[in-house]
């Protein structure tokens, strides 16, 4: 039998026991770390009633916080007043889902450094929404659905070549989705649905960049989309009532394009450069 | 299976003034399963070395703290701590990979940590 020296345990046992929980922190905390490639983390804090908060840290490559493509796993949290969820990873081909249901603040925060990495946000009945996502690298995805709530906001930023932003708003209120993308051969897909007093700003630099955004009952949208570069597109479809929407192209062979279905439309396209095309059609 | 308690348990009982267990094992496929129940705080321990190897332990009420050490491949960690007034549950694994976590809280005041090094880790985190 070999005999070990258990200070080590001692030492984590005293520090955790003389400093409960309860102590410093308002609600379930979860921390996660995991170094290394192929890794898989889940984490779900249900049914706490307080602030919860979950974070987890990924290393490597290939690792995984849920299943984006079943839209399963990864950080569940639900039906706590103050949910935060946190994930970084560092590394290619990584995924996280994201997923929060009632409550009235729901924050997200999402880093993601490295080519090929999937992250998605899903969030529903919640009164406030916060997020924020970060990808650094190539081949890179952010998908975020938020439905049901009372305010939405939602800012990615995307930096590097051949990345995507997919968002939609379903019946929510003040949303105010916040996208940019810095790089080449990039799309942003932005859907308001039923979403009252809402506010998108796009905005891309680089070249071959696309954007389309569409406005479906919604009362009260406005609409910034700046595109910086070459061979770029922007696309609007609004059937919204009450709308305001703002193209501009800075660079050559550029095309905006926007179709406004109902009343209280109005659209400026700004293009400066060469070979350029715009397009506004109102009915 | 080498399951015991050191000399560290004493030491434990002295700083938490509760019941403590400290498990140290450093073979290959060995196994701790510890269980307690009651109120009061209440410490636990465990360092596993080694390949295979697998710690469960399970809290009920009261006030917990949990501290799981492995090293080694292919060891898996459970703890459990149910209806506490606060729970602490703190897994660690070193090795090349394919270790196993799982936390499972419920009750007030949950705090749970969990750190993997290596490739093919699997790390679960449940609070209710």
């Amino acid at each position: 039998m070999k005999h070990y020296s258990a200070a080590g345990i001692v030492v984590l046992l005293a520090a955790a026991l003389a400093s409960p929980p309860c102590a410093a922190q308002a609600g379930p905390q979860a921390a996660t770390t995991q170094v290394g490639a192929g890794n898989r983390a889940y984490v779900a804090q249900v049914n706490s009633g307080a602030e919860v908060a979950a974070r987890v840290f990924q290393n490597g490559s290939n690792n995984v916080v849920g299943d984006p493509a079943s839209q399963t796993g990864g950080v569940q949290q639900s039906d706590a007043e103050v949910q935060v969820a946190e994930v970084r990873q560092t590394g290619n081909g990584n995924r996280a889902t994201l997923s929060q249901h009632g409550g009235w603040r729901a924050v997200t925060g999402l880093d993601q450094h490295g080519n090929d990495n999937i992250g998605a946000v899903r969030q529903d009945n919640v009164s406030s929404s916060v997020n924020r996502i970060a990808q650094a690298g190539a081949g890179n995805r952010v998908d975020g659905v938020t439905t049901d709530a009372g305010t939405s906001g939602f800012d990615a930023f995307q930096t590097g070549t051949g990345n995507r932003i997919a968002v939609v708003n379903r019946n929510t209120g003040y949303s105010g989705p916040g996208l940019t993308q810095n790089g080449e051969f990039n799309q942003i897909a932005a859907r308001e649905e039923d979403a009252a007093y809402t506010t998108v700003n796009i905005s891309q630099v680089g070249e071959r960049n696309q954007v389309s955004a569409t406005w479906t009952g919604t009362d009260s949208v406005q609409g910034t989309i700046d595109q910086t570069g070459a061979d770029q597109a922007a696309t609007v479809h609004s059937s919204a009532f009450g709308s305001g929407l703002r193209i501009t192209q800075t660079g050559a062979r550029n095309f905006a394009t926007t179709g406004q279905h109902g009343r209280f439309q109005d659209a400026t396209i700004t293009q400066d450069g060469g070979n350029n095309r715009g397009a506004i059609v109102q009915h | 299976m080498k399951h015991h308690s050191t000399a560290s348990g004493a030491l434990l009982l002295a700083l938490t003034l509760a019941a403590s267990v400290c498990a140290a094992q450093s073979y290959a496929h060995t196994q701790a399963t510890l269980t307690q129940s009651g109120y009061w705080r209440k410490g636990i321990g465990v360092q596993q070395t080694g390949n295979g190897n697998a710690s469960t332990v399970r809290q009920e009420s009261g006030t917990s703290a949990v501290s799981t050490e492995q090293t080694g491949n292919r060891n898996r960690a459970l703890a459990v701590s149910l209806d506490t007034g606060a729970s602490s549950l703190i897994a660690r694994q070193t090795g090349n990979g394919g270790n196993t976590a799982t936390i499972t809280q419920a009750g007030h005041h949950l705090a749970a940590s969990l750190a993997q090094n290596g490739g093919g880790n699997q790390g679960a985190i449940v609070q209710r």
